[in-house]
């Protein structure tokens, strides 16, 4: 009877080892560097992926598509300057738990230009600000998945208070949809609202 | 309870029991802070290890019960262990939840399991750092002092903020110490006397083919702010930090990158980018044990640097 004690009790570790493996106890302690990939688009998806929005492309690396791939539709010609200005794989749409709604927060980062003054962003700054009348439009569906705008938005102003942070809004069938811009750094988000656009920019720092 | 142990005890090894603390940073050693996180991963590890023997004694139980083929002895023995082995976890688990609780509000309001002592060595601004005091981001000037090649601090009038001498002047949201620089290809707001030390940086990856060698795309040095989710001032308060391509470099285990895990996510792959940087006495955040920031450098000790407060 003991040894068929012992045995069980060997079986049931056996069991649980075999768990453990499966549920890929070691690997983790092993491989504890994950390097980014560059997105992979040599692939003949590009009609499958066009319709498909990444969602929190920053979050994960395998879904970095090149930005002007995953919009479902042709841009406008002011934001396909703002494209030029920003790097096209270094972007971010990140979820926003704040808000009351569903709305998410998209992050472009600026190239820096050389200039004779010196390294700026000045440039894709330009360029955002002749885009904003066109913010909802091309990105509205980001910011607020599967809402479709094709209103110009109104004049973006500064939000009272606050550094580098702009306002503006449309209204669809009588509700009022907003569009919050900030910039830090050379990075420039757009948000449905202060807080989304606040709590995106903390998750992209850390200490 | 299976999930339980195979979660505490995979992450416990993943980090291991017993800290590493700053003995991986120059010159420092274990302090209060590694001690909790010891007592921390040794409660974790004990409450998974006695989760694991109560599941296979329940497993034992039940094999008793089964093939005690109506023997009255055998049932009651499987049945009797079963009991003890219940109420056994259910003390030692409402015990843990007792202290996790008054621990985690006593300590700063923390929910979650363990979360009053961790995250507890980000080698951040320790107390007796004027910055952990004062967030309320009015400015406070401190004197960064450059460890001398024997290890001691001296304090030296010179304003150069090279590896193995002199002394900076750093305040807390003091503009009037930061200097904007150009900085492998775009611009920065750094501490003055850090200058040089980045000038020296910037030279190598240039001469390395600059962003063909390492792609830079985003860089942010100083802002006046606390470091998210802890109230303490950040040494990028002090333009004494920079960031380096925070997108592709994620702070684990708080960003969503990581899934919870603290793992080093970076686009550094080859080391000698940042072996430019901890050759001129910067720490590298991806270096840390208590959490992942492959986007951070820092001057200071606290970080892995080589200039203490």
């Amino acid at each position: 009877m003991n040894i068929k004690r012992y045995i069980f009790v060997v079986i049931a570790m056996g069991v649980l080892f075999s768990l453990w493996l499966f549920l890929g106890g070691p690997d983790q302690k092993q491989e504890d560097v994950f390097f980014q990939e560059l997105p992979d688009i040599s692939s003949d998806s590009d009609q499958q992926t066009r319709k498909v929005i990444p969602r929190g492309s920053a979050v994960n690396p395998a879904v970095t598509l090149p930005f002007d791939q995953v919009l479902s539709k042709e841009p406008s010609l002011a934001f396909q300057s703002v494209l030029n200005q920003v790097h096209d794989d270094v972007y971010a749409i990140l979820p926003c738990t704040v808000g009351a709604g569903d709305t998410e927060v998209l992050l472009f980062t600026a190239k820096y230009t050389q200039d004779p003054s010196g390294n700026t962003i000045q440039p894709a700054r330009d360029a955002v600000t002749a885009w904003e009348p066109y913010v909802l439009q091309d990105i509205g569906s980001i910011i607020y998945p599967d809402q479709q705008f094709t209103a110009l938005t109104s004049s973006f102003i500064p939000v009272s208070g606050e550094t580098d942070v702009r306002i503006a809004s449309v209204q669809i069938q009588g509700t009022e949809y907003y569009v919050y811009s900030k910039w830090t750094l050379n990075y420039v988000l757009f948000g449905s609202s202060l807080s989304c656009v606040e709590e995106a920019q903390d998750s992209v720092f850390g200490h | 309870m299976v999930v339980f142990f195979f979660t505490s005890v995979d992450s416990i090894f993943a980090q291991g029991i017993v800290p590493a603390g700053k003995e991986d940073f120059k010159g420092s050693g274990y302090g209060t802070c590694e001690f909790v996180e010891l007592v921390n991963n040794g409660i974790a590890f004990l409450i998974g290890l006695f989760a694991l023997l109560a599941v296979i004694v329940f497993i034992y139980a039940g094999y008793l019960l089964v093939s005690s083929r109506g023997n009255v002895a055998v049932m009651q023995q499987a049945k009797t262990l079963f009991t003890n082995v219940l109420i056994g976890l259910v003390i030692m688990l409402s015990a843990f939840l007792v202290i996790n609780t008054i621990l985690g509000i006593m300590v700063g309001g923390s929910s979650g399991i363990l979360n009053w002592a961790s995250p507890p060595c980000s080698y951040e601004n320790q107390a007796g750092n004027p910055a952990v005091i004062d967030i309320s981001l009015t400015t406070h000037t401190a004197e960064i002092l450059v460890p001398n090649g024997d290890g001691t601090s001296v304090s030296l009038t010179s304003t150069a903020g090279g590896p193995t001498g002199g002394s900076i002047r750093a305040g807390a949201c003091d503009t009037s110490t930061m200097s904007t620089i150009n900085f492998m290809g775009g611009s920065v707001t750094v501490n003055s006397g850090l200058v040089p030390s980045l000038q020296r940086i910037d030279a190598q990856w240039n001469s390395s083919g600059g962003n063909s060698y390492y792609r830079v795309t985003s860089i942010g040095s100083f802002s006046c702010r606390a470091i998210a989710g802890s109230g303490r001032m950040s040494n990028h308060s002090y333009g004494i930090a920079l960031d380096i391509n925070s997108l592709q470099n994620p702070h684990c285990p708080s960003n969503a990158k990581c899934n919870g895990q603290n793992v080093l996510i970076t686009d550094m792959h080859d080391s000698r980018f940042y072996d430019l940087w901890t050759a001129e006495g910067w720490g590298w955040g991806g270096n840390w044990n208590s959490s992942k920031d492959a986007m951070h450098f820092s001057k200071a000790t606290n970080e892995g640097g080589n200039m203490s407060y």
